[in-house]
């Protein structure tokens, strides 16, 4: 079962010179699988890793996910 | 494919073939009637050398492959998806230990009449068998669940 939890990376990696998966996740110290996995909502990153994304795009953490009821 | 996932693959495979082996080559043993203890301490140390040289090479193969990869650490969910792995093995090591243990009288039992020439080898070797291959077991259900979870994503 999906987590109910969505987020924008994808988005947001298009908006910020069309970062590929394996950018952000050398940025933010994760494997491109796992930036993958996280983009299709099949893995909840950690606290930790979701503010290391946001603060990769320069937003906050309620920009990047948000909780689906 | 992830470097951990393809580790997770040679795991699967050189487990399989090397013990699949180790059980073919023990059929012999079984028609002679008796265990030839010091031609079966041989075959598996040979598996042993076998399994740890064959998951060194691949290991290295991959990791030649994919350099940057193999030199990082696991992220949070390869840490998750091996201790999920880790879990499901210690479960099978657990049921089988028990099982084994319950079913030791059994197992003994059926030593004299698989070596009929040496009825207490017989008997120590089908026991000693029995939890090795728990151990065995647990290391498929690992490898086996790793590569399902790294399949389903998490």
């Amino acid at each position: 079962m999906a987590p109910p939890i969505r987020n924008k990376v994808r988005v947001l990696r298009f908006g910020h010179g069309e970062m590929t998966q394996a950018d952000l996740a050398e940025r933010i110290g994760m494997t491109r699988q796992t930036v993958a996995a996280i983009e299709q909502n099949k893995y909840s990153p950690s606290l930790e890793a979701a503010f290391r994304i946001a603060r990769t795009f320069g937003v906050g953490i309620d920009d990047v996910f948000e909780w689906v009821d | 494919m992830s470097f951990r996932e393809k580790s997770a693959w040679i795991s699967l495979a050189t487990t399989l073939a090397v013990w699949g082996y180790y059980v073919v080559a023990l059929v012999p043993a079984l028609a002679s009637g008796r265990p030839d203890g010091p031609r079966l301490i041989s075959l598996f140390s040979a598996c042993v050398f076998l399994l740890v040289v064959a998951q060194v090479v691949l290991s290295v193969l991959i990791a030649v492959h994919s350099p940057k990869e193999a030199q990082a650490p696991a992220d949070e969910r390869e840490q998750l998806i091996g201790l999920k792995a880790s879990r499901l093995a210690f479960y099978t090591l657990s049921a089988l230990a028990i099982v084994t243990a319950i079913a030791t009288r059994l197992l003994a039992a059926a030593g004299p009449s698989l070596f009929p020439r040496d009825p207490l080898g017989g008997s120590m070797i089908v026991v000693g068998s029995a939890i090795f291959f728990a151990v065995v077991a647990a290391e498929l259900v690992r490898a086996t669940g790793q590569i399902v979870y790294f399949r389903r994503a998490a």
